[in-house]
């Protein structure tokens, strides 16, 4: 049985959320796990789940906040702790794309460089720089996302920026050579 | 060209998100899910598959028209053979009762819940913590190849080497929600998999479920529903859900090959709701039209059959002949008892 909508809103079906979303999601995802891959794992999991109680979430106010919330949830506690490939994955993907001939050789080398250092901040880390430069949330947004306080994700933001700004970091790690926060 | 620290970020985020996969995998994977592990929200996909008929207005009341999905009165009234469950657990974590049953072309499922679960001020109401015991056959995959592919942990289940994997979900409160799932190949052909979720110390309680699970035994999957005959290339699903033996609802739901088609036929102790009820003469008896409340996406003919009811759903742009037609070739069997609920 569905859930009468509440407040005036309309319940959408799941079917449709998928349309409508799921490129949303995967880019997400991807931006999240800085892998193609196991974005696709992460979401088609996290849509799985969806499905199974789309009767509640279709009835929430925004059922996208709460899918994206379930996907960064997904992120956050995957069990299949793939740290080390995803960063050797990262960067061996990064290199297949190999920049254009209108991007200079300093500006490719900048971003993977960025990338190298993104893909080593701790998950919440991470997660937290996601949600702030990618999905543009406030403080108040990350900390009602991450289920923790705005100072906490004041702290999080602090610390990452100080990783990422940093210059003493190798573009590319050794196999074997990194120790992954999660 | 970025410029400043936070602007370079959000140039490699974006770049990144640029490289997300192709929607088409996800969906392939979304769809080889749903036909693999029905679990224990069966009808919930099986609700899905309608909705998504609905929204892309699939005409097919045509096809049902020239096609009836049941052959002919020769078939109506045979009751089909119970589904012998060939394994069955020995072991359950205190409290646990037996709440579903599910047979599909691939799994036969059984899941225990808490005792005292199932319906909140009338309302049917799913535990968050289940145990579930899936027997999947060899026609769902080489999940063997799989998982000897995979890099989950193992571990030595009855004699044979498992892999056991945990996750976390969430309830619908939001609460994060913990499982593990234990997956072995007892014989060539036949994977099991044993999932719990929201228990305590799952991981254990897990691998000490699937040791207990041993063949043989005298429990079935009893056919109360029948749709007769199916046209080619049609498959489907059986489920039987409830908490107690006079406390049941029993959902058959046929679905064509590329899922262009889904009609379910529903059995149950419960009085369905159906909204904007019109009457109509269904199996000889008045019963009403109208859409049922809760599967607002589909047309419905419900009557009183025997001191139970039966309602058959299908699309939206079913007329009434079709879908009195289709329910009135529906076979029920109220002798068909399910002692195994509640306990």
């Amino acid at each position: 049985m569905r859930h009468p909508s509440r407040l005036g809103v309309v319940p959408i079906t799941f079917d449709d959320f998928v349309a409508e979303r799921l490129d949303q999601l995967l880019r997400y995802a991807t931006a999240l796990t800085c892998d193609p891959h196991l974005a696709k794992d992460v979401v088609q999991e996290v849509l799985l789940r969806a499905q199974q109680r789309w009767r509640h979430i279709e009835t929430a106010d925004q059922p996208i906040a709460y899918v994206r919330r379930m996907v960064l949830n997904e992120y956050l506690s995957w069990r299949r702790r793939r740290a080390n490939r995803d960063v050797m994955m990262a960067h061996a993907k990064l290199a297949e794309l190999s920049p254009s001939v209108a991007d200079s050789t300093s500006h490719y080398g900048e971003r993977q460089e960025m990338l190298g250092r993104i893909v080593r901040l701790p998950r919440r880390q991470r997660a937290v720089i996601v949600l702030r430069y990618y999905e543009n949330l406030s403080d108040a947004e990350i900390a009602a996302t991450l289920g923790c306080a705005e100072p906490t994700v004041r702290s999080h933001i602090s610390r990452a920026l100080a990783t990422l700004r940093a210059q003493d970091v190798p573009a590319v790690p050794s196999k074997g050579g990194l120790h992954h926060a999660v | 060209m970025p410029s400043d620290l936070e602007t370079l970020i959000r140039v490699v985020l974006t770049e990144q998100a640029e490289r997300a996969p192709h929607r088409a995998t996800v969906l392939a994977g979304l769809r080889w899910a749903r036909g693999r592990r029905p679990h224990r929200r069966l009808a919930v996909v099986a609700a899905c598959v309608a909705v998504g008929l609905a929204a892309i207005g699939v005409p097919i009341g045509l096809h049902l028209t020239t096609q009836p999905l049941l052959a002919g009165s020769q078939v109506l009234h045979v009751q089909q053979p119970d589904i012998p469950l060939p394994y069955r657990v020995t072991y359950l974590p205190a409290g646990y009762v037996a709440s579903m049953r599910v047979a599909t072309a691939t799994d036969l499922a059984q899941v225990w819940e808490p005792a005292g679960q199932g319906e909140v001020g009338g309302v049917p109401h799913q535990s968050d913590s289940f145990v579930q015991l899936d027997i999947f056959s060899a026609a769902a995959g080489d999940l063997a190849q799989t998982l000897s592919a995979s890099d989950a942990p193992k571990a030595d289940i009855s004699g044979v080497q498992g892999y056991v994997t945990d996750d976390t979900s969430e309830s619908d409160t939001g609460a994060t929600l913990t499982g593990t799932t234990a997956t072995w190949v007892p014989r060539r052909g036949v994977t099991l998999e044993l999932t719990v979720r929201d228990i305590p110390d799952s991981y254990d309680v897990a691998l000490r479920v699937a040791r207990s699970v041993v063949t043989g035994g005298i429990d079935v999957i009893a056919q109360p529903v029948s749709f007769g005959d199916l046209p080619a290339g049609y498959s489907d699903e059986l489920e039987i859900q409830g908490t107690s033996p006079s406390r049941w609802t029993v959902s058959r739901t046929a679905t064509g090959a590329n899922h262009d088609l889904a009609i379910t036929a529903i059995w149950s102790t419960a009085e369905p709701g159906l909204d904007d009820r019109t009457t109509a003469t269904v199996q000889g008896q008045q019963g009403w039209y109208g859409t049922p409340t809760a599967s607002p996406a589909t047309k419905g003919v419900v009557v009183a059959l025997d001191g139970h009811w039966l309602t058959v759903t299908m699309p939206p742009s079913t007329d009434l002949a079709t879908l009195t037609r289709t329910a009135n070739g529906v076979s029920v069997f109220p002798n068909v008892g399910f002692p195994w609920l509640g306990r």
